[in-house]
């Protein structure tokens, strides 16, 4: 046996072999880490984005029966954020798996952990405005960004399921409106028994979501009108 | 690299080469001499190496995850060429303070044991010949086959239902 060690310490001398730095393996670690946090952070800008174009379908505002909810609720979550961020937590897991101690946890508990990091960092993102930061740089600076993962772009476009959007053109009474739909249809809308959210502001050029109906004649009859921008819950209630 | 350093690295090599060589052996199935020239890329990879060992775990489990590591990419390199080897003492270390499957093995013979131990799936295997050969405890199974506590000891107990099952259909002598 005295052979293999002196074998290995020649070798060790001949082929001048020496121990690899401390801090490359220091490196190595940070950066793992690193990957492991910069995944947490991206997971949670796309949870707090994806909370924040939720809330802005302002689905939570309406009342609605329990099949329309759980429909408008689908329609409502906008898909690439959450896919997104699905994909970081499971980047984020591959990270952590390979840090020095990530062996020790199962992937139960390192899937639980990721989430609850992208969830409670994704609220607190959202909260102080983050998210409707990055979401309004997206819109200005990508390309139809906003028609493709705005849930708002499926949830208010349906007007003969009673979900219409669009520009005030104008306003031609206390009774009627017209307004240009997301696909540039027009539509004469009749408000005068609808429950006009607080934040809502009737004027030329304002964009705003209306829940109705199709009546003879084509003209939409308004029961609810909400801000584009969504809280329509947030605001102050009138009845117009 | 001082010749100080390389006396304490000779009191290492001295220390493990005689457990280590034999847990190649027994993972693996192979002769003495390949044996023997994976214990000299375990010590030599150790030793490029020996800056990232973390004292907060024990070396010995430290060392093993090499020599397991080594034992994988050989295994890839020859994954056909196994042989088993005539010249192994695989039996001398069983506890004997343990449970009944654990007396059980104590009671089994040399080479049937290692033909059903190769029948064995490898994720079984391993777990078991550290247990049961190399007298490792749990935590330090985990930390050198980098799983989870909980699946160190799933894997003892499921290998040792299959090692049960195996004994009972191809053991003569056990």
């Amino acid at each position: 046996m005295a052979k293999i060690s002196n074998e290995i310490l020649k070798r060790i001398e001949k082929e001048n072999i020496k121990p690899i730095g401390r801090w490359s393996f220091i490196l190595k670690d940070s950066f793992i880490w690193l990957l492991f946090a910069l995944n947490i952070l991206f997971g949670s800008i796309g949870f707090a984005i994806s909370i924040y174009l939720f809330e802005l379908s302002d689905v939570l505002s309406l009342i609605l029966s329990v099949n329309e909810f759980i429909q408008l609720f689908i329609l409502a979550i906008p898909v690439i954020w959450v896919l997104l961020t699905l994909i970081f937590i499971f980047v984020g897991y591959m990270n952590f798996k390979y840090t020095k101690s990530g062996y020790k946890y199962s992937v139960f508990r390192i899937f639980l952990i990721n989430i609850l990091l992208v969830i409670i960092l994704g609220i607190v993102l959202n909260r102080i405005g983050i998210s409707e930061k990055l979401n309004t740089f997206f819109t200005n600076n990508i390309q139809s960004y906003q028609e493709s993962t705005d849930p708002r772009y499926t949830v208010w476009n349906r007007p003969t399921e009673g979900y219409l959007a669009g520009d005030i053109l104008f306003i031609k009474s206390e009774e009627i409106l017209s307004i240009k739909d997301l696909e540039g249809k027009e539509w004469s809308v009749d408000y005068s028994e609808a429950y006009v959210r607080g934040s809502v502001r009737l004027d030329i050029g304002v964009r705003i979501k209306i829940r109705g109906s199709i009546e003879d004649g084509g003209i939409f009859k308004a029961t609810d009108i909400l801000p584009w921008d969504g809280r329509g819950r947030h605001m102050q209630q009138k009845y117009h | 690299m001082t010749i100080k350093d390389l006396n304490a690295y000779r009191y290492i090599i001295d220390r493990y080469e005689k457990r280590l060589l034999r847990y190649i052996q027994r993972i693996l199935f192979i002769s003495k001499e390949d044996a023997e020239d994976i214990l000299q890329e375990v010590f030599i990879k150790a030793y490029k190496n020996i800056n990232g060992y973390d004292s907060r775990y024990s070396f010995s489990s430290w060392i093993y995850r090499i020599a397991h590591n080594e034992a994988v990419s050989f295994l890839r390199k020859k994954r056909n060429s196994i042989e088993s080897s005539n010249d192994m003492e695989i039996f001398d270390n069983l506890p004997s303070d343990e449970s009944i499957e654990d007396d059980f093995l104590i009671k089994l013979r040399d080479k049937e044991v290692r033909e059903i131990l190769k029948m064995l799936e490898p994720k079984y295997r391993e777990p078991l010949i550290l247990r049961y050969f190399e007298d490792m405890e749990y935590n330090e199974i985990s930390d050198i086959l980098h799983i989870s506590l909980g699946s160190v000891s799933s894997l003892i107990n499921r290998g040792k239902k299959k090692f049960k099952v195996l004994v009972e259909r191809y053991g003569k002598n056990i």
